[in-house]
């Protein structure tokens, strides 16, 4: 099974846009792989619609601390394995649950298959990606992975604003989504499903499978 | 689930060292991104310190696993057993900074500092009270005077002493410093501390970090700086470096600063003599030579570049020399046939005429080499 990664800063939109991913594979519920401290992994059913009101409603989710797997398996060619990861930040990375939380988070980043990485739209600066983005998409870019940048949120910039995110990250395969409104996502869901094909059957043999 | 990534195979035990580093808090994010990035890149599976190639036998592989610093026969000075002499192999050490044309007074201090790190060493084995030893330095002196030079010399040679266990140098100035928003230049600022552990921080034209005015940042930097300082009493060594007025106002300004950095190298312009040696040195590495009158023309020319303000020693004394090389290149073009000698030689023509103080050959686009007599 193929592993794709969301990763980025704290309160980008991370949750909101997998729980969405896994809404426009026609999903209606996930399964929810969570690995607690001790190292036992739990596996339980949530309700798509459910969380993702909650999520709209601004709702503090019980995410922020695990990292959980969203099975994708209905209409993907392959079945994928989405995490949605502990936000990176160096502020909260004082707390040590936060800190396990953000270790998972970089074991993931070197060992996922594919990075979605996610950015908050209206956090871009001039300067381009902050320090801590320019570090993840550095090493996403030295694992030579697949790699896309989410530029998410963007319902909430004016489309001249956009234009110019869109030339100041040109170097780099974006998507422009809204969570809130449910927009470019399927754009992000034909990359994932395209790569994840690809890889397949390289890395169920990288992992030890034979066919 | 066991995970393994085939495309790039990686040393697992490294990224793992790191990742439990982190979950220590020994490292913060951005060291920890950043190492497990150069765990792909490769680098750290090449060696160190490249100049302590030079100390081979005296200095051997010294590597960090986790925090753990396991020294293979590297010598530390503070060591019970003394199977190494740091005294017999002082000139070793020191060859390298020995070499280095003029500057008698810095390497004076140093070797004051070599017998004073290697005594302290003999007194700790005595079992005599030791001092305390704060090598935080300031470097000042006109650009170009061989400030950075130093530093990267003195890392393996603390590292022999036993005083850093890496001895690595890692260069920043303001920008590396400063950042843009509240909080970010403390992070900035900690994330360098953090890389330079085990070696040296040069923080180069220091001054120019409070430079900023009230609103500006670099106060938060200097405070981050002094913080970091206490807290990681050994094992770094931070070095500022700039003007020798420019430094002693900063210093002046931040009293804080001026208690925890001890150690003050003058660093002088060099002579006209030690200009013309090190320009000779220049040439000679470069496969040419000198002409009687070319030597003549080159003395003249630096006597000339003394006298302006943007005079910035041995990075003048390049720029003058390879210019040079440029001239005599045309010159030599123009002649119908050519020798080896012509090939090598500097004429006192190639050194006449105004040299560009930026390192960019701007003269070939305004073509001034064409005047030529
Ligand atoms: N307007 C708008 N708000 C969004 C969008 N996506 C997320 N948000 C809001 O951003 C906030 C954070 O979203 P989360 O999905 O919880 O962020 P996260 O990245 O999972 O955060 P952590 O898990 O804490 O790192 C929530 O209040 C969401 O409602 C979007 O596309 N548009
Ligand atoms: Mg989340």
């Amino acid at each position: 099974m193929n592993q794709c990664l969301v990763i980025g800063q704290r309160g980008v939109g991370k949750t909101y846009l997998s729980f969405r991913l896994a809404q426009s594979c026609g999903m209606k519920s996930v399964f929810v792989l969570r690995e607690w401290e001790d190292g036992h992994c739990t596996e339980h059913v949530l309700d798509v619609q459910q969380t993702l009101q909650a999520l709209d409603a601004g709702e503090s989710h019980h995410f922020e601390l695990q990292t959980i797997g969203i099975g994708m398996s209905e209409t993907m060619a392959q079945r994928a394995l989405l995490f949605d990861s502990v936000g990176l930040s160096e502020e909260s990375a004082f707390s040590s649950e936060m800190r396990s939380g953000m270790v998972k988070t970089q074991k993931l980043l070197i060992t996922s298959d594919s990075i979605c990485h996610v950015i908050d739209a209206t956090s871009l600066n001039e300067q381009g990606l902050s320090p801590i983005d320019k570090k993840i998409n550095l090493l996403a870019h030295a694992r030579k992975v697949p790699y896309v940048l989410v530029v998410a949120k963007v319902d909430l910039l004016t489309a001249r604003r956009k234009r110019r995110l869109e030339g100041m990250l040109r170097h780099e395969k974006i998507f422009f989504t809204s969570a809130k409104w449910n927009r470019g996502l399927g754009a992000l869901k034909h990359f994932i499903e395209k790569e994840n094909r690809e890889n397949y059957a390289y890395s169920f043999l990288s992992r030890g499978g034979s066919i | 689930m066991t995970l393994q990534w085939g495309r790039s195979p990686i040393d697992e035990t490294k990224t793992d060292a790191i990742l439990d580093r982190f979950a220590r808090g020994k490292l913060n994010l951005f060291a920890s991104l950043d190492q497990l990035r150069q765990v792909y890149e490769g680098r750290l599976n090449r060696k160190k310190v490249t100049q302590t190639d030079f100390f081979n036998g005296y200095v051997s592989t010294q590597t960090r696993e986790g925090d753990k610093v396991t020294q293979g026969m590297a010598f530390d000075a503070y060591c019970a057993e003394g199977s190494f002499d740091p005294l017999q192999h002082k000139e070793k050490l020191l060859a390298p900074l020995h070499a280095l044309i003029g500057l008698t007074e810095v390497k004076r201090t140093i070797d004051e500092l070599y017998a004073y790190l290697v005594v302290q060493g003999l007194r700790r084995q005595a079992g005599l009270k030791l001092n305390q030893t704060v090598l935080h330095m300031i470097f000042s002196g006109r650009p170009g005077t061989g400030k950075t030079t130093v530093a990267r010399l003195l890392g393996p040679v603390l590292r022999a002493l036993g005083v850093l266990s890496r001895g690595h140098v890692v260069e920043v100035e303001r920008a590396d410093l400063v950042g843009e928003y509240i909080g970010h230049t403390a992070q900035k600022t900690r994330a360098l501390l953090e890389q330079a552990m085990g070696g040296i921080l040069f923080i180069d034209e220091a001054y120019a970090i409070a430079r900023g005015g009230e609103k500006d940042f670099g106060r938060e930097a200097i405070d981050t700086l002094v913080k970091g300082i206490e807290d990681r009493n050994r094992d770094l060594v931070v070095i500022l470096a700039g003007y020798e007025m420019e430094m002693k106002y900063f210093l002046s300004v931040n009293p804080g600063l001026s208690s925890r950095f001890p150690l003050h190298v003058f660093f002088p312009d060099y002579s006209v003599q030690e200009l013309v040696q090190i320009a000779s040195a220049m040439i000679r590495e470069r496969q040419y030579h000198l002409a009687p009158d070319g030597l003549v023309s080159l003395r003249q020319q630096l006597r000339k570049e003394q006298m302006q303000a943007e005079f910035s020693n041995a990075r003048t004394v390049r720029n003058l020399v390879e210019r040079a090389i440029r001239k005599q290149a045309v010159r030599v073009l123009e002649q119908k046939e050519q020798t080896r000698q012509d090939l090598m030689t500097l004429i006192g023509s190639d050194f006449r005429g105004e040299v560009d103080h930026e390192s960019m050959p701007s003269d070939w686009a305004t073509g001034s080499w064409k005047n030529l007599p």
